[in-house]
């Protein structure tokens, strides 16, 4: 993790029995009570916010790729059964 | 210039107004894209999730986003001016809670996303094809069976162009 200045605050309440809790844990890490909450919530933080940061690209090989521009506005032929699911749409009973 | 397609049948999700957590399709890590992640994405902008609703119950979803889709090689210079990349929507989640798989849901849905996507890209620029990262081998069947192509260096990448979702979405 990158080194930062800590120089923001966040204050926050906790239980008794929860602050007992937390500092026995920053003992046992060998680290202070704010600096074991912070690493905790950043490491927290930077995982949920990469899992929800989806692909942005996807790379094929050249060849596909040339190809597709190729035949990029010309429409493939359409399945009969994709008509179905076309006209099922409109059957479904929803809200 | 307005939409000349049909409105989709899905609705925006909003964790809100949407009982979402007892939805279970199967598989765990779409459970908890839709339980725990869909409403974050949205507010990260990474993704907008679309609901069927029946009986105030989520019973299928899919979610949005903006992609690109690159040549793993520069062009050589008798294609110059050919794009390295283009465009492309992303369908990143798709699923369908148990008790109403194998009603055909599934391809609806999908027609739904399709129509989404067609609708917006009405009246302006847009993307040109749609991907999908099929998660197993049944998603991959799935979306062969639906008109998606695999790519041949990873089945599981798998494309439409977007004329081929506009001739679905228009019966053309």
């Amino acid at each position: 993790m990158a080194t930062t200045t800590a120089s923001s605050e966040i204050t926050f309440r906790v239980s008794l029995e929860d602050k007992e809790l937390i500092k026995l844990a920053a003992e046992i890490a060998n680290s202070s009570v704010s600096d074991y909450i912070r690493s905790l919530a950043v490491q927290r933080a930077m995982e949920l916010v990469s899992h929800l940061r989806l692909r942005e690209v996807t790379v094929i090989p050249a060849a596909q790729f040339n190809a597709l521009m190729a035949s990029i506005d010309e429409p493939d032929e359409i399945a009969p059964h994709m008509r179905s699911a076309y006209d099922n749409l409109w059957k479904l009973e929803l809200d | 210039m307005s939409p000349s397609l049909p409105s989709p049948r899905s609705v925006a999700y909003n964790s809100t107004i949407h009982e979402v957590n007892s939805f279970d399709c199967g598989n765990e890590s779409l459970n908890t894209w839709l339980i725990r992640d869909a409403h974050h994405a949205r507010l990260m902008g990474t993704a907008n999730t679309y609901v069927f609703v029946k009986d105030s119950q989520v019973i299928a979803y899919y979610s949005l986003s903006a992609h690109q889709l690159q040549s793993d090689e520069l062009p050589n210079q008798l294609a110059h001016g050919a794009p390295l990349a283009i465009p492309a929507y992303l369908i990143g989640k798709l699923a369908v809670t148990k008790e109403v798989q194998n009603q055909m849901i599934g391809g609806s849905l999908l027609i739904d996303a399709l129509l989404r996507l067609c609708r917006a890209s009405e009246g302006g620029p847009s993307a040109r094809i749609i991907t999908v990262d099929a998660i197993d081998a049944a998603a991959i069947n799935f979306y062969r069976k639906n008109q998606f192509v695999s790519s041949p260096a990873d089945q599981k990448q798998m494309f439409m162009k977007m004329s081929t979702a506009r001739r679905i979405v228009t019966k053309g």
